[in-house]
């Protein structure tokens, strides 16, 4: 069954390119161009996910999603152009399940949406997602996707990416590291983490000679990039 | 007890004292004597007056000193970013005409300030709604663009997005003293973070924790390090370093040095170097260095070197 996707955009032009890109990814797009028209869509029928402008001519786009939240769970993700990080946060505390701001990268668009929407098909977000740019790891169900295609690792390599991911932005030893996964069976030679870390990157770098997300700190460790893409 | 009115109050009492003796002294080498009494009885009943005089003009002094306290308290309010300080006006001396020009000034920089981020916020929407339109264009259209056409389109509109950002965050950065929240940020973790976006940049140096906002610090690293990738040679090397309770940033580069007399000019908003070519950026990026490093009450200066290479040192505090 086709997805039905709402767009609450006033830029006319752009909603209109919207509406083909995201028809030609195989979604049936129905526009609102105001808060008060997209509260009556949403009043009339079921929508399998809302993506949602936040500077609309006639309301503020963080009361669309608080009203939303109030009545469903549909899934929601939030565009903004406003330079300033508080509308994003509030949106996120609000319940929206995502945002991008724009100008975005439509393939990026069309990969959170179904992201979301992947989501709350599986029973909602039972456990917590932990996301850096493209790679997504689902604690509660264990698996781990970049763009939302899922890569396979060892049950010892996504602990380690979990402790990494916890502790992105901070330079982690091989001691520390080691610490942080010893509830797991493990293979405790020094090395072996820098060959669980070498086979971690290969699942999720782009590049795996030139990695940008697990880095090597000469003499100190390594470092789990905390802005990725 | 304010150490302004304590010293308002003793300055008044020592006075009133000063001038008791000198009357007792006068008032007895004049020739003039009250009767049965001694010098030492005159300056007594001089100073028992200074005592009451003194007792009568002390809740007048504490009143004054306490309305220019609170008075200086709203100024520091103000100064350290509240822009809802104000302050009561009492009576209709000259403080109470202060407090209320002290009000109309407050009133004005914070509606000023508001509309400033109204304006930042809408030009933020207005500049990156077109730009959103042009890279779906791009993406609508690839089966039939050029492909080296297309990149150099999503080069541009990388190159645009950035400027609106750094516009818009130098803007932001003049007018709001604290723009988000402040966290600790490792700066060894997120040099190594920027360092991987290029292929030529060495790092070491030891982890330095500062309480910063991590956003602002990322930019100022970035934008030290594309500083060296357009103007320097490589390779560069980033260092990473705690001297004297302050953390210090170095980002070196091989290239032929800056001049003395044009170091402090670089870091002047859309300054470009004598002979720069004219795609190599638009001059905000060492200004938001600075500005972000001011921001967190450190500093940016370029090192005098006794090689020839450009050298720059950001200082933080711990």
């Amino acid at each position: 069954m086709t997805e039905r996707i709402l767009l609450v955009e006033d830029d006319a032009r752009l909603a209109e390119m919207l509406c083909e890109y995201l028809g030609g990814a195989g979604f049936r797009v129905v526009l609102a161009p105001f808060g008060a028209a997209a509260m009556e869509r949403l009043a009339e029928s079921p929508y399998d996910a809302v993506i949602l402008d936040l500077m609309l001519p006639d309301m503020d786009g963080l009361d669309v999603c608080r009203q939303l939240r109030a009545k469903s769970d549909t899934p929601l993700l939030m565009l903004t152009a406003r330079g300033d990080a508080t509308d994003r946060i509030v949106g996120l505390e609000l319940g929206a399940d995502d945002y991008l701001p724009k100008p975005f990268e439509p393939r990026e668009l069309l990969a959170r949406l179904r992201a979301i929407m992947r989501r709350r098909g599986a029973g909602g977000p039972s456990g917590r997602v932990l996301r850096f740019g493209r790679l997504e790891i689902d604690c509660a169900a264990r698996v781990l996707s970049i763009d939302g295609e899922q890569k396979s690792i060892t049950s010892y390599q996504y602990e380690l990416l979990v402790a990494f991911a916890k502790h992105a932005g901070r330079v982690l030893s091989r001691e520390t590291l080691m610490d942080l996964v010893k509830g797991e069976q493990l293979e405790a030679f020094d090395r072996s983490i820098d060959v669980h870390i070498s086979r971690i990157r290969a699942a999720i770098e782009d590049d795996p000679k030139q990695p940008r997300r697990i880095i090597t700190l000469r003499g100190a460790g390594y470092v789990f990039a905390k802005a990725q893409d | 007890m304010s150490r302004m009115h304590v010293s308002f109050h003793l300055a008044l009492l020592g006075s009133l004292v000063v001038f008791a003796l000198i009357s007792g002294v006068f008032w007895h080498l004049g020739g003039r004597e009250i009767v049965g009494h001694s010098i030492y009885a005159v300056i007594l009943a001089f100073l028992l007056l200074a005592l009451v005089v003194g007792a009568v003009a002390y809740p007048l002094a504490r009143r004054l000193t306490k309305r220019l306290e609170r008075l200086q308290r709203a100024v520091e309010s103000l100064g350290a970013g509240d822009l809802s300080a104000r302050v009561p006006v009492e009576g209709h001396d000259e403080v109470a005409g202060l407090a209320a020009s002290f009000n109309r000034a407050a009133e004005r920089i914070e509606a000023l300030v508001g509309a400033h981020k109204t304006l930042l916020a809408n030009a933020s929407h207005e500049l990156r709604t077109p730009l959103a339109r042009i890279r779906m264009a791009t993406e609508l259209i690839k089966e039939s663009a050029d492909p080296k056409r297309k990149a150099g389109l999503d080069q541009d509109i990388a190159e645009l997005d950035l400027l609106i950002d750094e516009i818009l965050l130098a803007s932001r950065l003049d007018a709001v003293a604290d723009v988000d929240a402040s966290e600790e940020v490792d700066l060894l973790a997120l040099a190594a973070e920027e360092c991987a976006r290029y292929s030529d940049v060495q790092l070491d140096g030891e982890s330095a924790l500062v309480h910063g906002n991590p956003r602002l610090l990322r930019r100022l690293l970035r934008n030290l390090l594309e500083n060296a990738q357009r103007h320097g040679q490589p390779p560069t090397q980033v260092r990473i370093a705690n001297t004297g309770g302050r953390a210090q940033i170095v980002v070196s580069d091989q290239g032929a040095g800056i001049p003395a007399a044009e170091r402090a000019r670089l870091f002047e908003p859309f300054y470009r170097r004598r002979g720069s070519s004219n795609n190599v950026g638009a001059g905000l990026g060492l200004a938001l260095v600075r500005q972000i490093a001011e921001h967190h009450r450190g500093g940016v200066e370029i090192a005098a070197t006794s090689t020839d290479r450009n050298s720059f040192v950001v200082s933080l505090p711990l």
